[in-house]
């Protein structure tokens, strides 16, 4: 057991030292709200890829942060978990679990997703 | 979601309060993207904000401004072009073209520097199209793709390449490809140019397309331009190595060449343009020149080929395979060095063999020495002609990575040249014997194998292997019947591979010879123990009959020679003749008292020895056994009392007294036999060993009396087998029409010799008078 343990650390090391620290980001809702998002995780958003990886180095590039004034933090919520979702299951093999929103929200995370390009 | 709270804010609005303030917003929202394309231009990016930017975008493309936001863009690139192709660009034009010739190398640099700015300006503006991009992304996706415009990123190359590249005002596009070609040209001629600068140079032509016709630029401009001055050079190129090298220096230039073409499609052109470069380089400097290459002298293909300079011919035929026609030239050139390598070895034959002829022309009394120069002769030909095959087998596998085609064409050349000779049927067959005979003494099985694979492929060759099978067996009789053969298993391999060369038919009666001797010798066993059986006094010697099937060896019954044997060996042959057709009844025997040996003992002063000699030697000695001491026989008593045929009578007596073991001496002394000559038996006799052997003079080459006998008899057996052809074929088909017939029989017969249509015709008529064929009724 010890050993199959100690083989885990070392992966999640390995992993570590082969890709560096996992990078996160900051979004910013119109109202205020900060979402901390692994960095790995955000990029499936083209925008939010095209945002932190633009060769010219704009502001969000090299501060990390990005705000957006046209979501709000109720909506921005559903978008971390659906960055976070879709990063979990997108290699797995095993079934995929529905992501869960409410309906009364659809219509806004799915404005917001065109927005973001997710 | 403020922004679509907004827009449902100002669509309410707009019902409400017609659209001028939704207007201004716009018109605001464009003034800050135009303001931010302009920084970015700039390299200001850093204090933009992307998400504003992109917001600012979404926003005029959710609004159906799209159209306003794509040409608003499109404007600013344009303009930003603009100036920077009359800033930037112009400044670095090189100088003008007259001066570049003269100072080629500083205006090399001074083309660099111009490339270099432009790959600065390509740099920049594909950075700040990628920026462009990304803040437009949502314009990309959704209005350009349903207003079915460029996207922008392309949009920016196209405009890039319709303000700067091709720029109207400014001459920028002959600049460039100016700059380039020379850098080519400078490259070519062994100068260091800016690869790296060349190579950004080329993939911007690439990277932007002709808005008209959707092809890269590079190829619309630059590379027909490319071709047709690397078309010049290597016109120039090719006549002026032709004229400077030799052969081998000339073929590793244009290798060179080929591959540093090659390198530079690689390291800074298209693939695009690579089988175009190719052939031109092919056609300029090896189409044009196959000839004058083949030809050089003491360097082109034949000195190669007598030198045996192996890697130069395998350049050769690598090089001449990239065009069409050079190895049809290669290959004809090499057949006709063959060809002409061959007549100088027929020629040496029939320069020596008219020697030959001549002397036996003269009195018909050919002394050894003339014949076994003949044999020399035919045995020199053929290693000659074996040494040429080997040669050219070994150039075929190391220089021309056995190319069939060329091979084929080799075995047309050799076929020729050893057809040409009229005698290499005889000569082969000559060297089979010879080397069945001594040459394969203390050699092991495998040479002795490799030595008959080789005369095979010779064999190969013969068109006429009909006249070879006639000798083939005229010679093994005489290995057989005077046990000269080294090797029965050599002899046996010999056969085997004729036969998987030629067929059973071919061989039926050479094996038929082989097992007539081992019949022969069961039948002597009992013959041995027959006279013990019928109580008849055992002959006082030892007969020894090898009895022949008449069709399968070559002696000729109706011309058996006569010979009169004395009265003790008549006995003895009667005794084997009545015992013989006890058990085969009606079966006729015949003596062939030329092809027998006999072992006797002599009595000279000094010792006695063990003779072996032929029949008619036998039949010689004989006679002096009646004599006294001292007293001598003329050529003519001998010649009565033998009867023996003229020419073998004076055969073997120039044996048995001008060769080398002189049983008989003569008067007067002298090479040659003559008609008056006296014999005395040569008491005084020494010889070292105690069995000495008469060597009798056979299976050399031909006289012409003989070879003219020999070729009747072939053109006899041919008419026959003619004949047998035309009715097994008539068998079958029954009704066929005369030139087809004619070809079927030519296609049957020519595994063994080539017959003339004309003697087909004969043939043909010939069976029809004899009412084996008939006329079709109605014809003729």
């Amino acid at each position: 057991m010890a050993h199959a343990n100690s083989d885990k650390l070392n992966k999640e090391t390995m992993n570590e030292i082969e890709h560096g620290p996992p990078e996160y980001v900051k979004l910013v809702s119109a109202d205020g709200f900060t979402f901390i998002v692994e960095k790995n995780a955000a990029v499936i958003s083209q925008t939010l890829k095209n945002m932190l990886s633009n060769p010219a180095q704009l502001i969000e590039s090299e501060q990390n942060e990005i705000y957006f004034r046209g979501i709000t933090a109720r909506i921005l919520e559903h978008v971390c978990r659906y960055m976070y979702y879709n990063a979990r299951y997108k290699d797995a093999s095993t079934e995929i679990p529905e992501f869960v929103l409410e309906p009364e929200l659809a219509y806004e995370v799915f404005m917001a997703a065109d927005f973001l390009k997710v | 979601m403020s922004s679509r709270r907004g827009g449902q804010k100002q669509s309410a609005k707009k019902s409400s309060r017609k659209t001028s303030p939704t207007e201004t917003q716009n018109n605001n929202t464009w003034e800050r993207l135009a303001q931010a394309i302009r920084e970015i231009h700039k390299k200001n990016a850093s204090v933009l904000s992307f998400e504003e930017l992109y917001r600012n975008a979404y926003n005029m493309v959710l609004h159906k401004n799209g159209e306003k936001l794509y040409s608003g863009v499109k404007d600013v690139i344009t303009q930003h072009l603009e100036e920077v192709a009359l800033k930037e660009v112009a400044p670095a034009f090189p100088v003008s073209e007259t001066s570049i010739v003269s100072r080629r190398a500083a205006s090399g640099g001074n083309g660099g520097n111009f490339l270099k700015v432009l790959k600065r300006v390509w740099e920049d503006h594909t950075t700040c199209m990628m920026m462009i991009r990304d803040i437009l992304m949502y314009m990309d996706r959704v209005y350009a793709k349903s207003a079915k415009v460029a996207l922008v990123y392309d949009l920016g190359l196209e405009l890039f390449c319709n303000t700067i590249v091709r720029s109207p005002q400014l001459p920028i596009q002959t600049h460039l490809l100016n700059v380039l070609l020379q850098q080519i040209r400078l490259e070519r001629e062994n100068e260091i140019i800016d690869r790296s600068a060349v190579k950004a140079a080329m993939n911007m032509l690439l990277e932007l397309t002709d808005s008209t016709n959707h092809e890269s630029v590079y190829a619309i401009d630059f590379e027909g331009k490319f071709l047709e001055t690397s078309e010049d050079f290597y016109n120039l190129e090719g006549q002026n190595l032709v004229a400077k090298c030799d052969a081998p220096e000339y073929m590793k230039k244009v290798e060179n060449r080929l591959t540093e073409e090659e390198q530079r499609i690689r390291h800074y052109l298209s693939v695009t343009t690579e089988p175009k470069i190719r052939a031109i380089v092919e056609k300029q400097m090896i189409s044009k020149h196959l000839k004058t290459v083949i030809e050089m002298e003491n360097s082109g293909l034949i000195p190669m080929l007598t030198n045996e300079k192996m890697d130069d011919l395998a350049r050769m035929y690598k090089l001449f395979f990239r065009v069409d026609t050079g190895h049809e030239e290669m290959k004809s050139a090499i057949s006709t060095h063959i060809r002409a390598l061959g007549k100088i070895i027929n020629e040496k034959v029939t320069s020596g063999a008219t020697s030959l002829g001549g002397g036996e022309g003269g009195s018909n009394t050919s002394s050894a020495n003339d014949k076994q120069t003949g044999t020399a002769v035919a045995i020199r030909w053929v290693q000659e002609v074996l040494d040429l095959k080997d040669k050219f087998d070994k150039v075929l596998s190391q220089a021309l990575n056995n190319d069939k085609a060329f091979q084929t064409s080799f075995i047309e050349a050799f076929g020729s040249f050893i057809n040409d000779n009229s005698k290499s049927p005889e000569f082969i067959s000559l060297f089979i014997d010879e080397n069945l005979k001594k040459g394969l003494k203390g050699k092991t099985e495998d040479e002795v194998d490799s030595v008959l694979d080789k005369t095979i492929t010779l064999f190969r060759f013969i068109n006429e292997k009909d006249v070879f099978e006639r000798y083939y067996k005229q010679h093994l009789a005489k290995r057989l019947l005077f046990q000269r053969s080294v090797s029965d298993d050599a002899e046996r391999g010999m056969i085997a591979k004729l036969k998987i060369e030629c067929g059973y038919q071919f061989t039926t009666k050479l094996e038929g010879m082989f097992n007539d001797m081992r019949i022969s010798a069961d039948t002597m066993s009992d013959f041995r123990e027959y006279p013990d059986k019928l109580g008849i006094a055992r002959p006082k010697l030892d007969l020894n009959v090898t009895v022949l099937t008449s069709t399968f060896w070559p002696m000729n019954l109706s011309a058996s020679p006569r010979c009169n044997f004395p009265a003790e060996i008549t006995k003895a042959c009667d005794t084997f003749q009545r015992f013989y057709l006890e058990r085969h009844s009606g079966r006729r025997l015949t003596w062939q008292s030329n092809m027998g040996t006999a072992d006797i003992r002599a009595t000279f002063k000094h010792k006695k020895h063990e003779i072996n000699v032929s029949t008619y030697q036998m039949v010689i000695l004989l006679m002096f056994n009646d004599l006294p001491e001292r007293d001598s026989l003329s050529y003519e008593q001998i010649k009565g009392e033998s009867d023996i045929p003229e020419a073998d009578l004076k055969r073997n007596l120039q044996s048995l007294a001008c060769a080398k073991y002189r049983i008989l001496t003569k008067e007067p002394k002298s090479k040659d036999i003559n008609v008056n000559d006296q014999f005395f038996f040569n008491n005084d006799f020494v010889a070292p060993l105690q069995r000495i052997k008469i060597q009798t003079v056979a299976s050399k080459v031909e006289t012409e009396g003989e070879r003219k006998d020999t070729r009747e008899k072939v053109e006899e057996a041919r008419k026959h087998q003619i004949e047998a052809a035309v009715v097994r074929i008539m068998k079958d088909r029954k009704t066929m029409e005369h030139n087809n017939l004619i070809a079927e029989v030519v296609k049957q017969l020519s595994s063994r010799f080539n017959p003339y249509p004309g003697m087909i015709k004969k043939r043909i008529e010939a069976l029809i008078d004899r009412d084996y064929l008939e006329r079709a009724p109605g014809d003729r």
